[in-house]
């Protein structure tokens, strides 16, 4: 609770960014003020509440997360709701945009960019970076050391046996990875803003620093209604080293710049994480190269399959180009990059890679086990032996995550179907995949210069649930509701 | 691979060879069987196809087993390659009586076999030979097809290249028949003998040989049994059915002979016993348009759903209790109720939604409240389809194709599932459904008990420890995730080779369909798909009647061998 309440209470901090842009362009500064307002008083209650001193182990890490990132973007959907302008003014799609952004995931429910103020714009991508930073904090520091969902296979800097305090913990790393992650927003922010300079007038200060906050985090939001495909292809292409970093694992990041780039560049999960990319990626071309309905021309064709993917992948959601229009083919590629994601230990979210490599190396096992029921063979990443309950808790979370994911389709289709509204299976699909495992834009009219505000509210209010689930990896919110969590 | 002395095979692949040409052999006796069955038809043809297959086959499998008769007794770790190539060998030379019968058959003795029925006028002609006819037969000639339907009919799936049956030749309907009866079989004994590993969600019909060494004793001892059950059980069924085609009221039952009642009911007692699916009739079991003929296949797909480990018991000692004792038949009996329940909501709900997915005119004496005419119609079709796909038996009773994308889905479900391990259903059965929804539950609470916890979990009346449990957990999550994957994948490829008409949903269906040895079909599966769909078809029948792990574990051995 003391925890929750901490947070909550430094939310103004993030909020005062949008408030001066505010000041600057002349605009209104009252959604943020109403914001700064709630957050202090929602922390000051929780902190009242809160015990100073408790000891943070696995549950009450367990329930504060699943608090925190409600109660945050529950927060961060003041500044949306209060100027009532466009879709925004509805409470749910002010959630929606708010969880969406926090999530990382990129889905949006505007209709009219250009309806919004400027630093409402800002407060989209400030939430989105801010989103970035907590799921790095709860990946590296948080469920790597309870070991849920084979989190605890990432490689962290340091082994603390003692799982009863995280408390020490949490700060420790987060001294580390914040110095990265603000290195690298900072960095983001310098090449698209000189980049901008020399080639594209759009790209000005304002944008380069929202697109650095949204890149760096994997988010995906953009105060562009076309996204980063507004841009000169220059600067496409800059974004695609951000996001595919962005995605990367921070501790990994972290020893690379201490001297050891061995340990990042000899991983495993990095090398499946990259052929994952280069090969659909490659496909993508591929196929766009054979579809004669498409003219983007070499470079052009390249640029956008590598883009997208590089987008999908990394679960970040920019579009360069509206790739609802290509081939089905091309899109079902799409579609399946959805469920990889980046590395564990990075702003990315989806499945990611470590838990398909390790489920696909026992297989392979299983298979020479099938045949050798004596022999004992462990299975090695990176040379190192995985601990068996580790597969069987990554099995456990690829089983759930397929099921939840399906039945969110499920909803979607059935509820579209009692709203007499026409969606495509396909697009069904593609929208339970992109909310739930926080990629952002879909198929169809929940396209990347799209919207899900064509979606039934109750549709909408499901899938505000399911991003923040798939967000804090499942596990947090489900054992809220396991016998185990309440007794002993 | 070692033994390469002597320029003779490894001797893995003798044992292969060996039992692989034994089950040829087998097949070969089951195709002399069927020259009688066409002879007494006076189908000279058909009966020079199957002597000709017949002959084939036995040389083949005879062949092997001469040339390796001294090869040593299989070991369990040959037991899955076995299996794995025992179904694929059996169902290609499956294929040959109904490519030959095909060939040799002429167009006009084919036009011969086509019933006089009115519909047949508006069937489309397939060309042969230069002429055309619209006998079903003549779709044979392409290799594809018949080996599709011979593997649709070993595996006990049912989607079918045929598209009127009624105008096969009685041998081929009957070959048809026949493969899904032994199949089903077949796979009873696969999974209560050579798969009842632990974990791997079959329980043995006799705990201990299963877990013996040597699979030669106790798969004997298993076919004994099993065939006993099922041979009484087809002469239950078929009886039942008899009685219900000719006290039906529809024309079309009406309109049939004693003989043609007959043959009916025994083709389908026998398909729907083993819960095959294929038929004798155009469509399905939506040719009788009876009520009363659905009622009594709905028991009979029940008994084919339940465990013959399960049955055993009951019958031998009289143990009723058995039924609700047993968690896989609990369950069952369960799933079988509340799909009923919900699918029929759903279906009842989106009539309006589906013009002509259900007819309006109400098929009871008298009216029910809240329903009218669609309404129970649309009930009367989700008892049968649900209790179809959930058996994976695939007897077709409605136009599934025009239901709405949510009651497909629905179905989905259940033919991913199936029935109880142990018996002749598909899907990834229930007993492992239940491991895995249980393992996953302990492995998030595991967080919060102490590492050194003891901790005990009951399956059914098993009792198991810590390591037991997690290691069946695991087992049964490795083809649950190798399931749902290979569903994914094939049901991407197959929505970009089927047809603009069918969707993402219908494309689902039709893989669950065939991975799952269903053999209910939204329209895709005939004779005008795709190539490369139907050859994947083949290969989603194939690994999903083996459960995935022994046909990867044959490739694995086909391309490294057995010992490294």
């Amino acid at each position: 609770m003391g925890l929750t309440g901490d947070v909550l209470a430094a939310l103004p901090v993030p909020l005062a960014f949008p408030l001066l842009i505010a000041f600057y362009y002349g605009e209104s500064p009252v959604p943020f003020l109403a914001a700064i307002a709630v957050s202090l008083a929602l922390g000051a209650a929780f902190r009242s509440v809160g015990d100073p001193e408790e000891n943070l182990g696995p549950r009450e890490a367990f329930l504060a997360v699943a608090l925190i990132w409600f109660l945050v973007a529950a927060v961060g959907a003041i500044p949306f709701v209060v100027p009532g302008v466009g879709t925004l003014a509805h409470p749910v799609n002010a959630m929606f945009e708010s969880m969406s952004g926090l999530t990382t995931t990129g889905a949006t429910v505007l209709r009219d960019f250009s309806l919004h103020s400027k630093s409402v714009m800002m407060w989209r991508q400030v939430i989105q970076w801010l989103g970035g930073l907590g799921i790095l904090i709860l990946a590296t520091a948080v469920l790597s050391e309870i070991g849920v969902g084979g989190a605890q296979l990432m490689e962290s800097e340091s082994q603390t046996q003692d799982v009863n305090k995280l408390t020490p913990k949490i700060s420790q790393t987060a001294q580390l990875i914040w110095g990265i992650y603000f290195g690298l927003t900072g960095l983001a922010v310098a090449v698209y803003f000189l980049l901008g300079l020399a080639v594209d007038p759009q790209m000005g200060l304002y944008n380069a620093v929202a697109h650095a906050f949204t890149s760096v985090a994997t988010a995906g939001f953009s105060p562009e209604p076309l996204s980063v495909g507004a841009f000169h292809p220059l600067i496409q292409w800059a974004v695609v080293p951000f996001m595919v970093v962005g995605s990367t694992s921070f501790v990994l990041i972290y020893f690379a710049i201490n001297g050891e780039p061995m340990r990042l560049l000899r991983n495993e999960e990095f090398h499946f994480y990259l052929g994952a990319m280069g090969t659909l990626a490659s496909v993508v071309a591929l196929g766009l190269f054979l579809d004669p309905s498409t003219t983007f021309g070499a470079e052009g064709t390249i640029r956008h399959a590598v883009f997208n993917v590089a987008s999908i992948v990394t679960t970040t959601g920019y579009a360069s180009t509206d790739y609802v229009q290509w081939a089905p083919a091309a899109k079902h590629m799409l579609f399946m990059g959805m469920f990889v994601g980046g590395m564990v230990g990075s702003t990315t979210c989806s499945i990611k890679s470590l838990r398909w490599l390790v489920a696909l190396k026992s297989f392979r096992r299983n298979l020479f086990t099938s045949i050798h029921p004596e022999a004992v063979r462990p299975v090695r990443i990176s040379g190192k032996s995985v601990d068996e309950g580790a597969i069987r808790d990554i099995y456990a979370y690829l089983l759930l995550s397929i099921v939840i994911f399906f039945l969110l389709a499920v909803v979607v289709v059935v509820d579209a179907e009692r709203a007499n509204l026409r969606v495509d299976e396909f697009e069904a699909l593609g929208a339970a995949a992109t909310t739930f495992l926080n990629i952002g834009p879909a198929f169809g009219d929940a396209g990347p210069y799209g919207t899900f505000a064509t979606f039934p509210l109750s549709t909408r209010a499901v899938m505000i649930v399911l991003m923040w689930i798939g967000r804090i990896e499942i596990i947090p919110v489900l054992v809220l509701f396991t016998k185990a969590f309440w007794t002993s | 691979m070692t033994d390469r002395s002597d320029g003779r095979l490894p001797t893995d692949l003798e044992i292969i060879a060996r039992d692989v040409g034994s089950l040829l052999l087998m097949e070969a006796g089951l195709m002399t069987l069927s020259v009688a069955v066409a002879l007494g038809f006076g189908e000279y043809y058909a009966a020079l196809g199957f002597l000709i297959s017949g002959g084939l086959t036995a040389l083949i499998g005879g062949l092997a087993v001469r040339r390796f008769a001294d090869a040593p007794e299989p070991k369990t770790k040959h037991g899955m390659v076995i299996a794995a190539g025992g179904w694929l060998g059996v169902a290609l030379f499956g294929a040959l009586p109904l490519f030959l019968a095909a060939w040799v058959t002429p167009p006009a003795v084919m036009d011969t076999f086509v019933p006089a029925a009115a519909a047949a006028a508006s069937w489309d002609p397939i060309a042969v030979g230069g002429t055309t006819t619209v006998s079903s037969l003549a779709y044979f000639r392409d290799p594809l097809h018949a080996v599709f339907e011979s593997m649709s009919g070993w595996t006990g799936s049912g989607l079918t290249m045929a598209v009127h049956e009624p105008s096969l030749p009685r041998a081929i309907q009957w070959w048809r028949s026949f493969i899904q009866w032994v199949g089903g079989v077949g796979v009873i004994v696969l999974t209560v003998s050579i798969l009842s590993r632990p974990g791997s969600g079959s329980y043995a019909l006799y705990q201990s040989e299963a877990r013996e060494k040597k699979i030669h004793p106790s798969v004997v001892s298993t076919v004994r049994t099993v065939w006993k059950l099922v041979v009484a059980y087809t002469l239950l069924a078929f009886a039942m059915l008899f009685a219900a085609i000719r006290l039906s009221e529809s024309a079309y039952a009406e309109s049939l002979s004693y003989g043609e009642t007959a043959w009916q009911a025994l083709n389908h007692a026998m398909t729907g016993l083993t819960t095959g699916g294929f038929s004798v009739t155009d469509n399905s079991i939506a040719t009788y348009g009876s009520p009363l003929v659905e009622t009594t296949l709905l028991p009979i797909m029940v008994l084919g759903a339940i465990a013959f480990p399960v049955h055993y018991v009951v019958l031998r000692d009289r143990r009723f209790r058995e039924l609700v004792d047993d968690l896989q038949t609990r369950w069952l009996l369960l799933l079988f109720g509340a799909g009923v329940a919900v699918l029929s909501i759903q279906n009842v709900a989106s009539v309006p939604a589906t013009p002509g997915a259900f007819a309006t005119g109400s098929f009871l004496p008298v009216s029910v409240p809240l329903l009218d005419g669609a309404g129970l119609d649309a009930v009367r079709d989700s008892t049968f389809q649900w209790i179809s796909a959930l058996s994976c038996t695939g007897f077709q009773s409605a136009p599934i194709g025009r239901w709405v994308a949510g009651a497909k889905v629905l179905v989905v479900g259940a033919m991913v599932l199936g029935g109880a391990a142990g018996s002749t259903v598909g899907g990834i059965k229930i007993v492992r459904g239940y491991t895995v929804a249980r393992g996953i539950a302990w492995q998030f609470s595991r967080v919060f008990l102490p590492k050194n916890a003891v901790v005990t979990t009951r399956i059914g009346d098993r009792t198991l420890d810590r390591a037991t449990m997690e290691r069946e957990f695991g087992e049964a999550a490795i083809v649950t995730l190798l399931w749902l994957v290979a569903l994914a994948v094939g049901s991407i490829v197959l929505v970009n080779v089927a047809g603009p008409e069918f969707g993402y949903a219908d494309a689902l269906f039709e893989v669950a369909s065939a991975q799952g040895n269903v053999g209910l079909s939204s329209g895709i599966t005939g004779p005008s798909m795709s190539p490369l769909a139907e050859g994947m078809f083949l290969f989603n029948m194939w690994i999903g009647r083996l459960e995935i792990i022994p046909v990867l574990v044959f490739l694995r051995a086909g391309i490294w061998g057995l010992n490294p």
